[in-house]
């Protein structure tokens, strides 16, 4: 029996490093690609998204023994469409730069398979403390993942990061990064990098003799990765 | 068997409620709230707003403002908001008018635009907000873009890509914004009276003409004009200006028409060479048609056949002129007005003397 912190580190990890959207599992690919043009949006919509998907799986996990399974769904979707909204007011209200660039994707929250997809394949079958660790890992690593594809966007399509020069003077701008080309391609080029990278470990830990034969160390089978739509 | 069946459905009918009941109660509390969140940020919210205004329009479109006042009793050209305001700076000088429009891109976007009725140029130009595209259309915010605005003339043409140069990718978001300041801008000052030199609004940039004063000389026509277009015509008086350059030449009328589309009047300036009486250029002041059908009346491709065609060409829709697709009714209205114009500038004889 595992001690009950190791449990909810175990589910924060899975999220943060393990099954991470959408990098690692391709879930969550409409913000992804829409608004990841710049580092800072990206880290923004991935900051929204946590609060959203954090909200929403604690509260549906402590009222998951009173929901009517034949309604799940929608009430999952009524609640998620209440944070959102609210996180949506709360922007326009004290951050309006950033609430003027991401304007219509913070709507679209509502329908991020990721959210749903925790909701659940975790949340409406776990305590609310585990289902905290869980969301709050998956919202951290859709964050990160959507922040390194901005910058990477970013940097080959403005020439910055952040908003810092961190290019020459005489480089010019591939703006075709800044369109939803560009966001495939990135997507594209982080996947295999990781996908490689994964492999690579996994033969490793296969020569030790660490791990059993026969798993798949890229992207998993749609179970695995907890897709439920 | 028949009291199974009855139970049956009776269970039925309570598991529907029983699922139905929570989700009311969620959809309700969801409601409650919001409703309650939004009564505490919405004054937050609109504060913002306003100071946004204040700052984004008066402190850096006109930054010698000491005092707005508004200005009332004028017909708002299409997507301009109440109020418009006056600006003054110091001594009491008129510095312009700022007002609020909104416009349309690739999707909607709303500005803050100050226009000096004085020099009758804009005086600058500032986003307020937008939903275009991050990186691509959402680039109408950069300070190169709206800077190239300031001090613009209102008879310059403001075509992308021409004298408004256009964001790489982004070719409809910047027509949207120039067409949006220069035609409000220009509808705003005819509003307030201001004789606006819409003669160079298209007038030959190659051939360098100088184009001087219009001078409304509407009321001495308006018997004429009357006849020829009939009496169902608004009039006003400045329905027709002689346009003059600076020694007095007539170089062009300009005509304005009113004609009822599917959605309302159709207001419709044409400007006419006294060469032939033969249609220089055509503008859609103002409209209230369908957004995505009527309104095309005012796209470019559908005004541009009207340049060149004159008294002997039938201005029919299907036949000499392509209407709008599903908006024939819209497109019908403008080239009978475009028709009038060509028609009350034969009647006055306004061809100066050149009539082939």
């Amino acid at each position: 029996m595992k001690g009950r912190l190791s449990v909810l580190i175990d589910d924060l990890s899975e999220g943060l490093w393990k099954k991470t959207p959408p990098l690692f599992t391709i879930l969550g690919m409409c913000p992804s690609l829409a608004v990841t043009t710049t580092a800072l949006y990206g880290l923004a919509m991935g900051l929204s998204t946590t609060f959203v998907l954090v909200g929403s799986t604690v509260i549906i996990s402590l009222f998951r023994h009173m929901i009517p399974r034949q309604v799940r769904i929608p009430i999952y979707a009524v609640a998620v469409a209440t944070l959102v909204t609210m996180i949506d007011m709360v922007l326009e209200g004290f951050l309006p730069g950033i609430h003027k660039v991401l304007g219509l994707f913070i709507a679209l929250i509502v329908v991020n398979c990721v959210i749903l997809g925790r909701i659940e394949a975790f949340a409406s079958q776990n305590p609310p403390d585990r289902s905290f660790a869980d969301a709050l890992g998956y919202g951290l690593g859709f964050t990160w993942s959507l922040t390194l594809i901005g910058a990477v966007r970013e940097l080959l399509g403005s020439g910055t990061v952040f908003g810092l020069r961190l290019t020459p003077a005489a480089f010019v701008p591939f703006s075709v990064m800044l369109t939803p080309a560009g966001a495939f391609w990135t997507m594209g080029a982080l996947v295999a990098l990781i996908t490689l990278w994964r492999q690579r470990g996994a033969k490793k830990e296969l020569r030790r003799g660490g791990l059993p034969v026969g798993v798949d160390y890229g992207a998993g089978t749609a179970e695995e990765r907890g897709e439920t739509a | 068997m028949a009291l199974q069946a009855k139970t049956a459905t009776a269970r039925r009918g309570n598991t529907i409620w029983a699922a139905l009941i929570p989700l009311a109660l969620v959809s309700a509390l969801s409601g409650f709230i919001v409703s309650a969140f939004y009564a505490w940020i919405n004054p937050i919210i609109e504060t913002r707003r306003e100071q946004e205004v204040i700052e984004m329009g008066l402190r850096s479109i006109f930054p010698d403002a000491e005092r707005t006042a508004k200005l009332d009793g004028i017909a708002l050209p299409q997507g301009v908001e109440e109020p418009v305001y006056e600006v003054y700076g110091p001594r009491n000088a008129l510095l312009g008018y700022m007002y609020y429009v909104t416009g349309q891109g690739w999707s909607t976007f709303r500005l803050a635009v100050g226009v000096d009725p004085a020099t009758q140029q804009i005086v600058g130009v500032r986003v307020l907000e937008h939903q275009e595209t991050p990186g691509l259309g959402a680039r109408i915010t950069e300070d190169w873009f709206l800077a190239q605005f300031a001090g613009k003339a209102l008879s310059d043409p403001f075509r992308a890509g021409e004298d408004v140069q256009a964001i790489t990718g982004a070719t409809i978001s910047t027509r949207g914004v120039s067409q949006t300041v220069s035609q409000s801008a220009r509808s705003l000052l005819e509003a307030t009276g201001v004789k606006v030199e819409v003669a160079a609004a298209d007038s030959g940039a190659a051939s360098g003409t100088a184009v001087g004063t219009a001078r409304s000389q509407g009321p001495a026509y308006a018997a004429q004009i009357r006849k020829a277009l009939g009496e169902e015509v608004t009039m006003a008086p400045a329905d027709v200006w002689r346009v003059e350059d600076e020694d007095g030449r007539l170089v062009a009328w300009a005509v304005r028409v009113e004609e009822t589309g599917f959605g309302g009047p159709v207001s419709v300036l044409t400007l006419i060479d006294p060469a032939g009486a033969t249609v220089r250029s055509v503008e859609v002041l103002s409209h209230n048609e369908t957004p995505g059908l009527g309104d095309g009346i005012t796209q470019t491709h559908f005004l541009g056949q009207f340049t060149g065609r004159g008294p002997g060409d039938a201005f029919q829709v299907g036949v000499d002129i392509d209407g709008i697709t599903m908006a024939t009714q819209s497109s019908t209205a403008v080239a009978k007005a475009v028709k009038r114009a060509v028609e009350a500038v034969q009647a006055l004889g306004g061809t100066g003397g050149a009539r082939r």
